[in-house]
């Protein structure tokens, strides 16, 4: 179950986090003209929009891992760093600190030179166009992406912090999916106060978790919630 | 606590940040670079309407779900007076008509369901819908309902109701047409697949199989099934929900019932390796039933295209005149009191009265009259009319759906409702059938339930599939389908669902004149010479030269005699005719008084004797009359004869006057002709004729045949037509040969054989089937079988109509369609 393990965690991190999000992109595809009230959801969008976006996604975790796998010898300080990002991403949510606003300003700089090419794939009018534009919205400057990327990064190896990515990217798509009234209704839910501490909370433990983890205690652990070296090079073997 | 919300994701904006997006002409605040990055991008990609039309605004977030959470609000768009004025007429005394576009209407059932429904509801005073174009007019009392409720109730018993408007139409059938075309593709691969699976099981039955490929070919077989089940056949579980819910049992209800049942029997039999399985059954019943629906739909979907309706015929912008400046502004913000401008060739938009100019109209659409209707300063002008050949200045005096354009519709509308629902009474009939297949299975059980236990379940599915009404549902279907796309081949497109039933019974076929037994291509009649030295060949020659550089409508009636005679400087007179030179010699042809004119004449008096008269006129007077007439369709002495020799009564009833229908008359064959009709005389003519016993086909076009056409049991329009009849119509005929008519009602003839025959077998095949299977006789597997070879043979002896031949082939009339006007007397 181990190699399994960070994925579920990716996972899981995807979910929870997106209570931040929902706001942010749960509407977007009202906004991307995709699921107008009234008018019947254009789910073949929906779905190559999602899948672009969790390309990029993937293309991130790729990238992140295979600088954690030259970095090998600092795995252990890259997984600290990963649990302090995890937990600042839970105070973020839970509105405490928002320290993680000054690395979305950081992304903000990339989406710049994005920003312009998305305009031009707006309103989406087919399948092919939303996989576009889901592909270039993955990298928006956003803070619990950076979080879930430092988390993969600390994975050692760039096919497993794909993984992760593509797990974390997974755990975001009920957000993304919940259209129309539904949307109206699970943002509502998750953006009380109580709500997003509760979550808040969840990712607040992966992140100490990790940050256990990293300190040499969880790695032969049998919660499946502690991502280990070790894990990623077995799943490595069973999956190719 | 209460911080600002971003005004993207609702959530509070911290102290201290300073994130914002100008949205619609202000800042927005914004709670962080993520929301700030989206929202732009929506901005910057056109997309800020979002913002105005999201649900759950983030203003105040629990109200916003505390109004989706009832629903209206979705539709509350439609309550706005603007949007309203697209689809919604005021009638006046507290009463408004909303046409509305019903996506999901699948069968007479489910007009019967809204009409039901709807009728119900608070402040809905009566509802039409029509099935094959898939449109409800809805009246009601806006006091007492808005039309968002209409929409949510609608909604609420699954259809996806959309303002009528001509792009909604295009984009809903093609939606339709695409899912369509994905259902049958699945169930037709599905269904070859499985019947190789079957084939082997059939055979492995007799000869002994191991069970180990036994037990895999039923778990392919499983696997092949069930998205033919879970997704092609969906249509038919929606369908019997929506008739189940409004307590009526239509074909669907069995048809679900079998093909559920008979999934879940065969996926308990391969799960429990117990019984047999159905799968192929399943599969092929799917696929022919979705076969049949799919061709009437596309036939369904090409008639509504040609037609589209009346509101594609106007301009979506008018020319509006704001003290000097033009504007062009969309015709439904027009009100009665706007000044608008018309250039030549502009179709008029709402009705009005000219204040400036002088110009031909002309209003072939609204009269049937194809002459240009001169109007000067306070003549009335209508919408949908077309402006000849000068600008005009007009003040609106009614607009949308008060004009009279609008009113000509709803009188065809009403017209519509007074045909009898035929397929609906066949259908309700149908539902006892149905109900009696589901009492025979439940007392083949509870009967079997006595002597046998164990068997009494594979007995009643015996009993539901053996007498499943699927031949009985695919008889007349089936063949109609068949039918309906051979008389598209043959350049019938059947617009109305009644046609092929009604055609066999027609006694008399009706003719209007204009543009039925016309081609709508002018040609010379007579030629009268005043002058002394001149030859009637010179004068075509002459004329022919004149005419040979306009594209005139009636230039066409001189293109023939093209010689070698040449004109130069030509000058065209809108609305009078055209000056030229020819042999250095300055002439004219035209209107009488204009061409007399170059000589400072007066005109001379224009021959009694029928056709238009031009008149050809030098500087020294006039020098010969020219007479233009139409010419007769080439098909159309074959058709009468044809129509005559089948038994058919032939009638030629027409508004023009008498010399002139006399004349087509005798050069068509039709003995009985009536002249000067007007659209009340036509209409009563036809009650009379009704009244008597007789069924009438009435074969016409232009507007002022519409209530004719409506009224009529069977109608054919002309491609040539205006949109509007051809909309009404049963069926328009689409390349103009006329003999086409008789080879559609020797079709329809042989259709309702066919028909009777399929029945018949359906019945036969029940009859014998069904007791068999109460007794238990028959085995699953041979019931599956025997369903299966039912439908295939009513399928098979339906697609005979499809190589229907008539001995007379059917040569295409080389006149080109769409000259819809007899030659627009206008010279532009």
């Amino acid at each position: 179950m181990g190699d399994w393990g960070y994925l579920a965690a990716a996972l899981a991190i995807g979910f929870l986090g997106s209570s931040h999000c929902i706001g942010m992109c749960g509407g977007i595809a009202g906004a991307l003209g995709m699921a107008i009230p009234g008018q019947k959801t254009a789910w073949g969008q929906l779905v190559s929009y999602s899948a672009g976006r969790l390309g990029s996604y993937t293309l991130m975790g790729a990238l992140a891992g295979a600088l954690g796998a030259a970095a090998l010898p600092a795995l252990t300080p890259l997984r600290l760093a990963a649990g302090i990002m995890l937990i600042a991403m839970a105070l973020y949510i839970a509105g405490i600190w928002r320290g993680l606003v000054w690395l979305e300003k950081g992304g903000a700089y990339l989406w710049r030179y994005l920003q312009p090419l998305s305009a031009r794939l707006l309103p989406v009018q087919s399948a092919p166009q939303a996989l576009a534009l889901g592909g270039l919205w993955g990298w928006l400057p956003c803070g619990l992406v950076y979080s879930a990327l430092a988390f993969a990064l600390a994975q050692g190896s760039s096919s497993g912090a794909a993984l992760a990515m593509l797990a974390f990217g997974l755990g975001t798509v009920p957000a993304m999916f919940a259209t129309g009234a539904a949307a109206a209704r699970v943002r509502g839910f998750v953006q009380r106060p109580a709500v997003r501490l509760l979550f808040a909370g969840a990712i607040l433990l992966f992140g100490c978790w990790t940050i256990w983890g990293a300190l040499g205690h969880g790695s032969h652990g049998d919660h499946g919630s502690a991502p280990a070296a070790e894990a990623v090079e077995e799943h490595h073997h069973h999956h190719h | 606590m209460n911080a600002t919300a971003c005004y993207h994701c609702g959530l509070p904006v911290p102290a201290g940040s300073n994130h914002s997006v100008n949205i619609g002409g202000s800042e927005r605040p914004m709670c962080c670079p993520g929301c700030e990055a989206v929202a732009g991008a929506i901005v910057s990609g056109g997309l800020d309407n979002f913002y105005r039309y999201r649900d759950g605004n983030s203003e105040r977030p629990e109200d916003s779900i505390a109004q989706t959470a009832q629903e209206p609000d979705r539709w509350a768009v439609y309550d706005l007076p603007e949007v309203q004025r697209q689809f919604v007429c005021d009638l006046g005394e507290g009463q408004r008509v909303a046409a509305l576009l019903i996506g999901g209407i699948s069968c007479a059932a489910c007009v019967w369901l809204i009409e039901k429904h709807l009728g119900r509801c608070e402040g809905v005073d009566k509802v039409a819908v029509n099935a094959s174009t898939q449109r409800a007019q809805i009246c009601f009392d806006p006091a007492r309902v808005n039309p968002s409720q209409l929409f949510a109730e609608l909604e609420c018993i699954g259809y996806r109701p959309a303002p009528a408007t001509a792009a909604n139409s295009e984009s809903m059938i093609q939606r339709e047409q695409r899912s369509a075309l994905r259902r049958l593709g699945v169930a037709g691969l599905g269904t070859m697949q499985v019947m190789m699976f079957a084939v082997a099981l059939y055979f492995g039955a007799s000869s002994g199989i191991e069970a180990d490929l036994e037990r895999y070919l039923r778990w392919v077989s499983l696997l092949v099934a069930t998205p033919v089940v879970l997704y092609s056949a969906r249509p038919f579980f929606a369908a019997a929900l929506r008739s189940l819910r409004a307590r009526h049992l239509s074909m669907d209800v069995p048809v679900s019932l079998a093909i559920g049942l008979a999934y879940a029997a065969s996926f308990y039999a391969t799960v429990f390796e117990t019984g047999e399985v159905y799968f192929e059954s399943i599969s092929m019943f799917t696929f022919f039933l979705l076969l049949g629906r799919t061709i009437e739909m596309r036939a369904r979907h090409r008639a509504g295209l040609a037609s589209g309706g009346l509101a594609q015929l106007l301009p979506l912008t008018a020319a509006k005149i704001e003290g000097t400046e033009i504007q062009n502004v969309p015709v439904a913000a027009l009100v009665v009191g706007d000044r608008i401008l018309l250039k030549p060739g502009d179709t008029i938009a709402a009705d009005g009265e000219v204040i400036d100019g002088e110009s031909g109209v002309d209003e072939s659409l609204l009269s049937g009259e194809s002459a240009l209707q001169q109007k000067a300063v306070g003549s009335s002008v209508y919408a949908g009319s077309v402006n000849g050949d000068s600008t005009l200045k007009v003040r609106v005096t009614a607009a949308g759906q008060a004009t009279r354009l609008s009113a000509i519709e709803r009188l065809v509308e009403r017209a519509q409702l007074q045909k009898p629902r035929q397929v609906a009474l066949a259908d309700r009939v149908a539902g006892y059938f149905v109900g009696l297949v589901l009492l025979a299975a439940i007392a083949a059980f509870l009967a079997w339930w006595q002597i046998d236990s164990g068997r009494a379940f594979w007995v009643a599915l015996s009993v539901l599939v053996v007498t499943c009404p699927c031949a009985l549902s695919l008889a007349t279907p089936a063949a109609l389908a068949s039918a309906t796309l051979r008389l598209q081949q043959m350049g019938l497109l059947v617009a109305g669902g009644n046609l092929l039933e009604t055609l066999p019974r027609i006694g008399r076929v009706v003719f209007d004149k204009t543009g039925t037994l016309t081609r709508g291509e002018p040609r010379i009649l007579q030629i009268v010479v005043l002058r002394d030295g001149w030859s009637a060949q010179r004068v075509q020659d002459v004329a022919a030269a004149l005419e040979s550089q306009t594209n005139h409508p009636l230039a066409r009636a001189f293109s023939a005699w093209r010689g070698n005679l040449s004109a130069s400087e030509i000058k065209v007179y809108t609305g009078c005719g055209i000056e030229g030179s020819v042999d250095g010699e300055r002439l004219r042809l035209g209107r009488a008084d204009f061409a007399a004119q170059l000589a400072a004449q007066s005109a001379p008096e224009i021959p009694s004797s029928e056709g238009q008269w031009l008149l050809l006129a030098d500087s020294l007077g006039p020098v010969a009359w020219i007479a233009l007439g139409d010419r007769l369709r080439e098909s159309a002495q074959a058709a009468v004869a044809q129509l005559e020799a089948g038994g058919l009564e032939v009638e030629l009833l027409s508004g023009d006057q008498s010399a002139e229908v006399a004349r087509l008359a005798d050069a068509a064959g039709i003995a009985r002709f009536r002249a000067g009709a007007s659209p009340e005389q036509k209409l009563a003519h036809l009650q009379q004729l009704q009244q008597s016993g007789e069924r009438v086909l009435m074969v016409g076009d232009g507007l002022n045949d519409v209530p004719v056409l409506s009224g009529a049991d069977a109608s054919v329009a002309m491609m040539s037509a205006a949109d509007l009849a051809q909309s009404r119509a049963d069926a328009i005929l689409l390349n103009g040969d006329l003999r086409v008519l008789p080879q559609a009602i020797e079709l329809a003839r042989r259709s309702r054989r066919i028909v009777s025959q399929n029945l018949a077998w359906a019945l036969g095949y029940n009859a014998l089937a069904l007791p068999l299977a109460v007794c238990g006789l028959v085995p699953p597997w041979a019931a599956a079988i025997g369903m299966s070879l039912s439908s295939l043979v009513v399928v098979l002896n339906a697609l005979r109509l499809s190589r229907f031949r008539v001995a007379a082939s059917p040569t295409g009339e080389k006149s080109p369609a769409g000259q819809v006007s007899t030659g627009r007397e206008s010279w532009s």
